[in-house]
């Protein structure tokens, strides 16, 4: 301890020392060549893979030329050449940076940005269906924007009493696209709907007691009709909606 | 309301580290008080829910002022101490770091991007809507642990979780949070203050930084400081555990034994396969008992790991009673193809190449492969001036780490792919994935302190300092 204390130089000879060199020998110099050199490495760290900063804009006109009509074969094709030039150009070195550079470039220096934009696509959402409350962007308005299949779970909830049961739609039909998130798994169903129970389709015999429960059925891309108790006319059958699993008489009918 | 509710967190784990030491650090006190104190407030949840005592802020408020009252109650402030800290925070402009403060500038910026990005937006990954978020908020709206859900088998795979994540959910719900996601943020803050403090320990302030600054831009784990997942906070525990005891061991500083044991003890109740590190920290503390005869340590060690974790094993069987198929297959033998694609899995996360849909490199950077260099170089001056020299406690370390990671790779070969519902391969780019930011903060501490690293920042801080 006490030799430790004797290698360490106390605060008046770390000022003498400072005083008495030069400023290109001085300290606060010498911190600024390191902070010069590190500053280098990182800009050329970042550079290494500064051309993955154009793949978003490249996406963005790739999926805006798929929708539009007319030829626009040539350039879609320039288009994924250059995106696949750009993903796969990744040398061991290079490689080692990608994650870097993604985060810098599209978390750190983007997020401002990309709040921004969600906060205003999130707005739009909240005027265009029923502009509750007091203006603010709630935890419900962000959800109802990343996540697809909110409305019919906000429609389950308007439409549904606390003690219902749904039975979800079958996963074989949806578990396909992204579209439909995981509307099909009671698990993630149930987070949304809570205190409403829900079960899944073709499983009620793994959870008989909540089957005989079934109150409701989601129905999604018109499939779950046959799990009514009752017959609907098919010009009447909508392809996504929520249905009472008994015939409701006329005062009990649930609005869709 | 939130905000005191996080406050009482921290002053409950603050008053606990008072009753151990008045020696900390002030990143080690901020970071080791939030650590503990949500671990407590979970166990506070869990005693709460065996007692069959509904969950309200009010009753919270109640125990953690008498949690706090009973830990301080004998604590004398001492003004000279507090005077002696504030004179020793005021620096002249010769003697600061002005390269620390750079690169505290970036992790700054980078901490402060990942926060807003992380408070924006409400969980929505797959796993937190079906397990760690749907749980926290139902526990908060029952008022118990054992919500109505698992009646119905619909609480989702972390149900048999040990609670400390879902449950720190939970801690902030009932405080009127709107969403739980500022827990992630405190667990990440937490995670970096410690881990720099410990480098600092060994290779000073500029090292530390850069590592703090390496551990934080590592591509998965910043991704996660946005994200309601359970790992980063385990990695977080992990990291305060087993260098807590890694410096008991190497300096000999009581205080740091008993913060790795409650470390140890919350990593173990924040996930129960966290049970590897207590097996491979076990075995390390058997060398130093075999060394010193210090068996007094390796018990109380035994017991604050050992008890949380059987502790919510009783809960699951006798409380919880849910019929679990055997998650592990003991039967497996060898298996070639399983083998295979676990080990390219792992070739691809250590050796920073692409496999399949991963690529190490992108998502761990530089942490595995400086990793590897460090060791090869200081392997090679072993030749030269003797593995004692050079290796000397990390020594310690690298087994840990060895073993650790063969339990954490067996645990995955002995996985029951049915069980899971899912393919080993898919558990490999998945799961093992992000279990392996637990040994990040390991490998990154051995890369800035081994021997080869210290002649380098010692010659780096001779340069700077001009002295």
């Amino acid at each position: 301890m006490a030799k430790d204390k004797k290698n360490q130089p106390d605060k008046t000879q770390k000022k003498t020392v400072a005083s008495s060199q030069g400023f290109t020998s001085g300290p606060i110099f010498r911190n600024g060549v390191i902070i010069f050199v590190l500053s280098i490495v990182f800009i050329i760290i970042y550079n290494l893979n500064g051309e993955r900063a154009e793949l978003p804009d490249l996406h963005n006109e790739l999926e805006d030329l798929k929708e539009r009509p007319g030829d626009n074969g040539q350039r879609m094709h320039e288009i994924a050449y250059r995106i696949h030039d750009i993903e796969t150009d990744t040398g061991f070195v290079k490689s080692l940076f990608v994650g870097y550079f993604d985060e810098i470039h599209f978390v750190a220096f983007g997020v401002r940005e990309q709040l921004d934009n969600a906060t205003t696509e999130i707005e739009k959402l909240k005027n265009k269906f029923g502009n509750e409350g007091d203006g603010s962007i709630t935890r419900e308005d962000k959800l109802r924007y990343k996540v697809h299949t909110y409305m019919l779970m906000d429609m389950i909830n308007a439409n549904c009493p606390p003690n219902s049961v749904i039975l979800l739609p079958p996963a074989d039909s949806l578990a396909n696209s992204s579209k439909w998130n995981f509307i099909y798994d009671p698990m993630w169903a149930e987070y949304f709907i809570y205190p409403r129970l829900c079960i899944a389709s073709g499983k009620e015999s793994e959870n008989p007691e909540l089957a005989k429960r079934i109150t409701h059925v989601l129905i999604v891309k018109g499939i779950g009709y046959d799990k009514l108790k009752y017959d609907v006319p098919m010009d009447k059958r909508e392809p996504l909606c929520l249905m009472p699993i008994n015939k409701p008489t006329e005062s009990t009918q649930t609005p869709n | 309301m939130l905000i005191l509710g996080i406050a009482l967190c921290y002053l409950l784990g603050f008053s606990v580290l008072l009753k151990i030491s008045k020696k900390f650090s002030l990143p080690e006190a901020i970071g080791f008080s939030f650590l503990i104190g949500i671990g407590l407030e979970t166990v506070f949840l869990f005693v709460l829910d065996i007692l069959q005592m509904h969950y309200s802020s009010t009753l919270l408020i109640g125990l953690n002022l008498a949690a706090i009252v009973a830990l301080t109650y004998k604590y004398t402030l001492n003004m000279q101490d507090i005077k002696d800290e504030v004179s020793a925070l005021k620096p002249d402009a010769s003697s600061i770091n002005y390269v620390a403060l750079f690169l505290f500038c970036i992790v700054a910026y980078l901490f402060y991007a990942i926060m807003i990005k992380n408070l924006f937006w409400p969980p929505a990954e797959g796993d937190s809507i079906t397990s760690f978020d749907k749980l926290g908020r139902i526990m908060a709206t029952e008022g118990k642990l054992k919500i109505s859900l698992f009646q119905y088998n619909l609480q989702g795979a972390a149900g048999i979780y040990p609670p400390l994540f879902h449950g720190s959910f939970a801690y902030v719900y009932i405080f009127g949070a709107e969403a739980p996601k500022i827990i992630i943020t405190l667990f990440f803050l937490s995670f970096l203050q410690l881990f720099y403090q410990f480098v600092k320990g060994y290779v000073g302030a500029t090292a530390a930084m850069l590592f703090t600054l390496i551990l934080m831009a590592t591509p998965e784990l910043y991704a996660h400081a946005a994200l309601a997942l359970g790992n980063m906070p385990t990695a977080a525990y992990l990291c305060a555990a087993v260098l807590s005891i890694y410096v008991w061991l190497d300096k000999g500083d009581v205080k740091y034994f008993w913060t790795g044991a409650i470390m140890m003890a919350f990593a173990v109740w924040i996930r129960s396969d966290a049970i590897a590190f207590v097996a491979a920290a076990l075995f390390i503390l058997l060398l130093h008992v075999w060394r010193t005869k210090d068996f007094k340590s390796l018990l109380i060690y035994s017991a604050f790991t050992i008890i949380p974790f059987v502790g919510w094993l009783m809960y699951v069987k006798l409380k919880i009673q849910m019929p679990q198929a055997a998650r592990f297959n003991l039967a497996t033998g060898y298996n070639a193809e399983r083998l295979n694609t676990m080990l390219n899995y792992v070739k691809s996360y250590l050796g920073a190449v692409s496999y399949r849909e991963v690529h190490g490199g992108q998502l761990f950077g530089i942490v595995f492969v400086s990793f590897f260099i460090a060791l090869i170089i200081n392997a090679g001056l072993a030749f030269k001036k003797g593995a004692k020299t050079i290796f000397g406690n990390h020594g310690l370390l690298l087994i840990f780490l060895l073993i650790s990671f063969g339990i954490y790779f067996t645990e995955f070969y002995l996985i029951n792919e049915e069980v899971q519902a899912a393919s080993i391969a898919s558990l490999m780019a998945s799961s093992f994935k992000r279990g392996m930011f637990y040994f990040i903060p390991l490998v990154l501490f051995y890369t800035a302190t081994c021997y080869s690293s210290k002649i380098v920042f010692e010659r780096l801080e001779k340069y700077r300092t001009g002295l």
